[in-house]
């Protein structure tokens, strides 16, 4: 039965729209990964007004393209330039530099493409591991029980995604009270209206997602002048084909590596707010740490290389877990494509499994292809996704600009979208600016509804009795690892002592 | 770093109030439930609260450099019970506020100040001359913002983004654009 759904899954990814999608989607991923200040979730939120005219399963495989692209494209300018492209990438930078200096950044790059490629399948055999079982939990969940989990996922966001506890608070609660405006669900009473007919319904995600996402980086941009980069070292290093592949004993020394950094990304994913740049970090620190030459790291080596470029891919797959199964996303990324989902008249969470089961196969096998895609575009195609940073940035920062105005015009079919799209970009922007964090702001508008929602049915259903979210299992269990995760700050130090240990010898 | 950061704090706690206030003629309670006023206020109380901490943070922190200032100050020749602490103090607040003003007055502050004019004189005409028109206006002034100066990107880009963009959305896609008197 599973592997019938599958093979379902896979003839759904190769039927050619689809595979147009999510070839597209691998190319504007990996672009948008090498160009310095752009991600996977300003990709995401980018191209999301132009799935509109796709199907959902076209749509979903198309940014499910663009996240594994991004997560790899930043990789290119962190081996070539020593400009990570994107955050994961400051831990392929370690040894990816010092790699392309000893003239091996052609190797690297295609270690960094294998890995990225292998990584992302092991995520991907860990979403199809967990998913189904897990949307099975979650079908008996209560409100209470999605309750705790969205209070759950936003401590752990909140906590993990700043170095200040209180800016995480402060910008998540700003998140869930965007996400209050409009009629209330419950009692039909409008709430912060403030006069605009157009908000009646709240506030809509894409201007949101975009705003903050895309607008903020378009206007960071705005501010310094345009640097000139390097490009010839790049071409140079990415010219030769031949060169673009490791020595079989670098990948024979590698390929553990790969699968366990594969397999710490794909956990780590699942966490919320966790997301791929601690991924990278941990399978490169775990790498070093369990490696017998430790001392050779940040040397440049090609373990080096692939321990975080497995990891931060297979966080892909993980990250998919608790967005598919559970509703609640764990990252920007993943918030962007439950708003798609939505988008499309679906809802996420354990019942999409039951009314969807071939959309969710088709995103499997959609994954499996971007994969592939991945897999022969950094190996063949490295030297051209180079040359993307010839375009000089004032025609880069306006296209972003378009692509924003038009995307948060068409959520609403007027002006009023791209108004408030904008003023969300300046908020983003300015929050950058004071160091407040953009994520657990945007997390806090996805989960909002979901936590209030859930909240106020469990109170009715439980007859106003508070003690039930603590005597029932889940919710209990859910509310008290919540408190932990916020009280984390405070015990972090030790913890960071107790990890910090001496390195046990093999 | 300073006063930025009071400024931030300031004002997440200003827009707290406003949402507050409006939140007050929202119901707090419905039956065994709670109504459409309580999540609104707990998280505007929320925001208060962690802001108030932010700005203690800081100046503690603030208080913490006066101190250390102010010691360095007592403790070298050059006193000569000239300075006192007032006067440090007086120091790291003009110190902090030069920086400020420097970085709002700066050429970065100007140029925020002139994207958000292009930005809101593209809506202005987006609504009377339509999309196509406006945007390739648009454009140009951007790529010439963005210091651009070769005549092929200045118009064939903005030309070519803004065309392409039509394609895309309004006939390939089917995702209207708006349309006025020009196009």
């Amino acid at each position: 039965m599973f592997l019938e759904l599958l093979i379902e899954g896979f003839s759904e990814a190769i039927l050619v729209p689809n595979l147009i999608a999510c070839f597209g989607g691998v190319v504007f991923g990996i672009l948008v990964g090498v160009l310095p200040g752009l991600n996977a979730s300003t990709g995401i939120a980018l191209l999301l007004p132009l799935t509109y005219g796709l199907t959902p399963s076209a749509a979903l495989i198309m940014l499910c393209g663009i996240y594994v692209g991004g997560q790899f494209g930043g990789a290119i300018t962190a081996i070539t330039l020593n400009i990570p492209g994107t955050s994961p990438a400051c831990a392929t930078l370690i040894d990816g530099y010092p790699l392309s200096q000893k003239g091996r950044g052609g190797a690297a790059i295609g270690m960094a493409t294998i890995a990225s490629s292998l990584g992302g399948m092991i995520g991907l055999a860990v979403l199809v591991g967990l998913a189904k079982p897990l949307a099975g939990v979650a079908l008996k969940f209560g409100p209470g029980e999605y309750f705790a989990l969205g209070i759950f996922g936003l401590s752990i966001i909140t906590s993990l995604s700043t170095d200040s506890l209180s800016k995480g608070i402060i910008a998540c609660s700003a998140g869930f009270l965007i996400s209050t405006i409009g009629i209330d669900q419950f009692i039909g009473y409008p709430r912060f209206i403030f006069g605009r007919f157009e908000l009646m319904s709240g506030v809509p995600m894409l201007p949101v997602f975009i705003g903050f996402f895309a607008a903020s980086e378009a206007f960071k941009q705005a501010e310094k002048e345009m640097i000139a980069m390097p490009l010839d070292k790049a071409l140079k290093i990415t010219s030769s084909l031949k060169d673009m592949f490791p020595t079989l004993e670098e990948m024979k020394r590698s390929v553990k590596v790969i699968i366990h950094s594969g397999l710490i990304g794909s956990f780590v994913g699942v966490l919320p707010g966790a997301g791929a740049t601690i991924a990278a970090f941990m399978g490169y620190n775990e790498t070093k740490r369990w490696s017998k030459k430790p001392e050779l790291f940040g040397t440049g080596i090609m373990e080096g290389v692939a321990a975080p470029e497995s990891a931060n891919n297979a966080a892909v797959g993980g990250a998919l877990v608790p967005m598919l199964t559970l509703g609640i996303p764990g990252s920007g990324s993943t918030a962007i494509m439950l708003g798609a989902l939505m988008v499309h008249g679906l809802q996420p969470g354990p019942l999409l499994f039951e009314k969807n089961p071939l959309l969710i196969a088709g995103l499997y096998g959609g994954l499996f292809i971007a994969n592939i895609f991945l897999l022969i575009l950094g190996l063949f195609a490295a030297r051209h996704f180079v040359k993307v940073l010839n375009l000089p940035e004032s025609v880069l920062s306006v296209l972003v600009l378009c692509f924003c105005i038009v995307g948060a015009y068409s959520s609403e079919n007027n002006i009023f979208g791209v108004v408030l799209m904008l003023v969300f970009g300046f908020c983003g922007y300015f929050m950058v600016k004071l160091k407040y964090p953009i994520t657990p702001l945007v997390l806090g508008y996805v989960l909002g509804p979901i936590v209030e929602e859930n909240l106020r049915r469990a109170l009715i259903v439980y007859a106003g009795d508070l003690t039930q979210f603590f005597t029932r299992p889940i919710s209990g269990v859910l509310l008290v690892l919540a408190l932990v995760t916020l009280l984390s700050p405070f015990y972090q130090k030790k913890l960071q002592k107790f990890l910090n240990r001496p390195t046990p010898k093999a | 770093m300073l006063i930025k950061e009071v400024i931030g704090s300031v004002v997440w706690i200003v827009l707290s109030i406003v949402f507050y206030l409006q939140a007050l003629d929202l119901p707090s309670q419905r039956g065994a439930t709670m109504g459409a006023g309580f999540f609104p206020k707990v998280l505007c109380g929320l925001i208060v609260f962690f802001s108030l901490i932010n700005l203690a943070k800081v100046l503690t922190v603030y208080s913490k450099k006066h101190h250390e200032r102010s010691s360095e100050v007592s403790n070298s020749e050059a006193a000569d019970k000239t300075s006192s602490s007032k006067e440090v103090k007086g120091n790291i607040i003009q110190a902090e506020l030069r920086n400020f003003s420097s970085s709002v007055f700066s050429a970065t502050g100007l140029r925020i100040v002139v994207l958000v004019a292009i930005l809101l004189a593209y809506l202005f005409l987006m609504q009377i001359l339509g999309y196509v028109i406006s945007t390739i206006g648009f454009s140009l002034a951007l790529m010439r913002f963005h210091g651009m100066r070769k005549p092929t990107w200045l118009f064939g880009g903005s030309l070519v983004i803004s065309l392409s963009i039509l394609v895309v959305f309004q006939y390939w896609l089917k995702v209207p654009l708006p349309k006025m008197w020009l196009f």
